[in-house]
């Protein structure tokens, strides 16, 4: 197989699932460049397939969906994080543009295999999984894991192939009873979680994509790839912030974010949990943690495999309840028996479904049982309170089968809240309808504003500018009044548009900090032969921002989505120091208003201006 | 007593750092199906296994006494058990007599491969060692025999029974 090297491998396969047709393409070197791979260049395939559509809408169910599986320059290099990879499709849950990064062992993987990316077009008629072992390639039935949890398909596609290191990617009960937000999981604890992607999945019948590669991954200048390598290597050995990182995963954030108001309790009522020191990292190390896990190449190992001890799910094996898990199955449910947590954090990843969503989803429906929105018939006569994890279990249940009020949740709470009515939108806690994950608004209000603005709906993780609304230097050497609204929008797409590129390499979000934006452009060129600087680096993430952009509103998306549930704007909390807030709507629409100003889009219209896009070579886009 | 590459499978993390400096070391480039040391994992994730030769101190190993040829002998200076590939013909009898499961076969040149320890004269360091960031390996002294070493898949099995203390 044709290995080009320079970080890429130089391959796309694409494999039609209707037709059978399976087609290995030369990557456009040329044209990756301008997107550097990754997230950027996944984007860019899909507005490909978009604009082959002709104009018209394309639906997350539609078979022409593509869902396109990504790998960036570094995945797979000997740099330490490089397990990163992503799935870019269109989500079920939101009608926009998705995509959902992970690590474990599957990115490189595909690479050894000789792909640097994969596209499923099309779907099965009866249930089947792709095997691909380097260049031979086979759809396969799936009649008997079709049902199965992710860790039993993991092992029985093991066993058939009689290789313990194949690469697994399956979706559990939940992606095939088309739960707009199932997952996808990779190498049995790795999950595209956000944005429902594993209904995509089940959608085309595709109960699993197994690889197995015997090649390898090379870059254009190794001498020095390797040099600046292993300097991250010690720097990631030697970093202070990182060696809580080794110890506690991102559980090392929950009572930090907790003390300062930032962790939404009881469906985003409050931003402070009574129980949350329960769930931290260092009671989950010294309760339940009895192995540490790392992903591929990688020395920050923040994953942890832990053992509940006592207590009604005894004997369970868990991988460590990370920060967002925490929240949003914990405190935004009022959970906070940790044994719990645990249970109910295993059983979502082992349904495959996502545990973000689905903690929100619950939190609603409680809500909405408490306020008397819902009855007790409608809620399957289950006893919904916050802190009920015996019950919320079997809400969880219900959800990945679609019974019962589960049918409703598994549709997500902008969907559900709109067909129950009653109010109920205003504590649907969602963007774009993606559930917004674990950290808090009326504390942070920028955070509010990237929610608002995010290319795949409320999402933490295409920039994290919290750090400015707590006092940190912005760029520029100023430092922001926390409450406001003044400077936030600048802040916030610098942090979109940096991270855009950061995953497009793609680098993961606990290395960045430590080893700065600039070394990891160096690996970048080292690896490509390319000669990127900072300033063309960010503008690749602007292109690729605004890219996204296009799909979405391509997809029906309008201006009015680039907002906050109600609950944000008008129920005030106690937010520290004495305090208690709300975000003022009119402080969030001088964010947006700064924010367009700042991107270069129509303020009446929030979409690209033809400037913006010319500018950003991105003339080709119609909207 | 004789050394080898000693392995601590409650510290491996499963990150597989040894697996990219043995095939880089062999290379230069990130190559894990020609890499001496493999990491297997057991039981839904929680135990990782490092796979790798620890040089039998018995006379004659598994892997020696089945082949046809005469191939393997022991290093003079470390005393691993090594393949001279000359005479080999690709057989795999070898592969398939190490009850660990150590040796590998490369399809292409169809010729076994193992892991010979790499130290040189200048270095006393071995990659795999040098690069595992949790002390999982270690370059020691073992009184290994791989003949009365359990498969791989008991030693999960114990060390999960360990683990668990009888959870």
């Amino acid at each position: 197989m044709r290995n080009i090297g320079k970080g890429f491998i130089g391959n796309i396969l694409e494999i039609d699932l209707s037709s059978q047709k399976i087609e290995i393409k030369p990557i456009n070197l040329e044209e990756v460049k301008q997107y550097i791979g990754g997230k950027g260049y996944a984007t860019k395939l899909l507005w490909d397939y978009m604009v082959a559509k002709k104009g018209s809408r394309l639906d997350a169910f539609d078979e022409n969906n593509p869902l396109i599986f990504a790998t960036g320059p570094l995945t797979g290099t000997s740099f330490p994080p490089s397990a990163r990879a992503c799935v870019v499709s269109i989500s079920p849950l939101t009608g926009i543009y998705d995509d959902s990064h992970m690590g474990g062992s599957f990115g490189p993987e595909m690479k050894f295999a000789g792909y640097d990316f994969i596209i499923i077009k099309g779907s099965l008629e009866q249930p089947g999984y792709i095997w691909i072992c380097d260049d031979k390639i086979e759809i396969r039935k799936a009649i008997d894991l079709w049902g199965k949890d992710v860790y039993r398909t993991d092992e029985l596609i093991k066993q058939k192939h009689n290789d313990k290191r194949i690469q697994v990617a399956s979706i559990g009960p939940a992606g095939e009873n088309l739960v707009k937000y199932a997952s996808i999981t990779f190498s049995l604890h790795h999950h595209a979680g956000r944005g429902g992607l594993g209904a995509v999945m089940g959608k085309k019948k595709l109960k699993a994509i197994a690889v197995k590669g015997t090649g390898y991954i090379d870059v254009n200048n190794y001498v020095d790839f390797k040099e600046l390598s292993m300097d991250c290597a010690k720097t990631i050995e030697k970093d202070l912030s990182l060696a809580t990182m080794k110890k506690y995963g991102t559980a090392r954030s929950i009572s930090l974010s907790n003390n300062l108001y930032l962790f939404p309790t009881r469906n985003y009522q409050e931003a402070h949990f009574e129980h949350a020191n329960k769930l931290d990292g260092e009671k989950q190390k010294n309760q339940l943690w009895v192995q540490t896990k790392a992903c591929f190449g990688c020395s920050i190992h923040c994953n942890h495999m832990g053992i509940i001890r006592e207590g009604v799910y005894k004997g369970t094996i868990f991988k460590g309840i990370e920060y967002e898990v925490a929240d949003l199955l914990g405190a935004n449910c009022g959970v906070g028996d940790l044994n719990a947590v645990a249970y109910l954090s295993m059983l979502c990843d082992k349904l495959g479904l996502d545990a973000l969503s689905t903690g929100s989803s619950i939190a609603w429906a409680i809500e909405c049982y408490q306020k008397g929105i819902l009855d007790k018939k409608d809620v399957d006569n289950l006893d919904l309170k916050f802190g009920n994890y015996i019950d919320i279990n079997k809400l969880i249940h219900k959800i990945a089968y679609r019974q019962g009020l589960g049918n409703l949740l598994a549709e997500g709470v902008k969907r559900a809240s709109k067909k129950v009515g009653k109010g109920s939108e205003d504590f649907a806690m969602h963007v774009k309808g993606l559930e917004l994950p674990g950290w808090g608004i009326r504390s942070a209000p920028s955070m509010g504003l990237n929610y608002a603005t995010t290319d795949r709906g409320g999402c933490h993780q295409r920039a994290w500018p919290i750090s400015y609304d707590l006092g940190a230097k912005t760029p520029e050497g100023e430092v922001l009044d926390r409450f406001g609204p003044e400077g936030k929008a600048k802040v916030t797409k610098y942090q979109q548009d940096v991270t855009a590129a950061l995953y497009s390499l793609i680098a993961c979000d606990f290395s960045t900090g430590t080893l700065g934006t600039s070394r990891l452009i160096n690996l970048l060129n080292l690896a490509t032969g390319w000669e990127y600087d900072e300033n063309e680096f960010i503008k690749t993430g602007e292109r690729i921002w605004n890219l996204s952009r296009a799909i979405n509103f391509k997809n029906g998306m309008t201006k009015n989505d680039d907002t906050l549930p109600k609950r944000i704007f008008k129920d005030k909390i106690s937010v520290g120091l004495g305090l208690e807030k709300n975000l003022p709507e009119e402080n969030f629409i001088k964010m947006l208003n700064d924010y367009y100003k700042e991107r270069g889009w129509d303020p009446e219209t929030g979409k690209p201006t033809q400037t913006k896009l010319n500018e950003l070579g991105l003339d080709f886009c119609e909207i | 007593m004789h050394k080898a590459i000693l392995i601590y499978p409650e510290r491996c993390t499963g990150c597989r750092r040894c697996e990219i400096a043995c095939s880089e070391h062999f290379t230069d480039k990130v190559f894990p199906n020609i890499s001496r040391i493999r990491i297997l994992n057991f039981f839904e994730g929680l135990i990782d296994i490092p796979l790798v030769c620890r040089q039998c101190e018995v006379e004659d190993p598994p892997c020696w006494k089945v082949c046809p040829k005469n191939c393997f002998s022991r290093d003079k200076s470390t005393n691993a058990v090594i393949i001279n590939t000359e005479d080999c013909i690709g057989c795999e009898k070898c592969v398939k007599a190490c009850p660990i499961g150590a040796l590998f076969f490369d399809y292409e040149i169809k010729k076994p491969f193992k892991c010979e320890l790499c130290i040189t004269k200048n270095s006393s360091k071995l990659p795999c060692v040098t690069a595992c960031p949790c002390n999982a390996l270690e370059y020691g002294e073992t009184p290994f025999d791989a003949s009365k070493e359990s498969a791989l898949g008991k030693v999960a099995l114990s060390l999960k029974n360990k683990i668990m203390g009888g959870i």
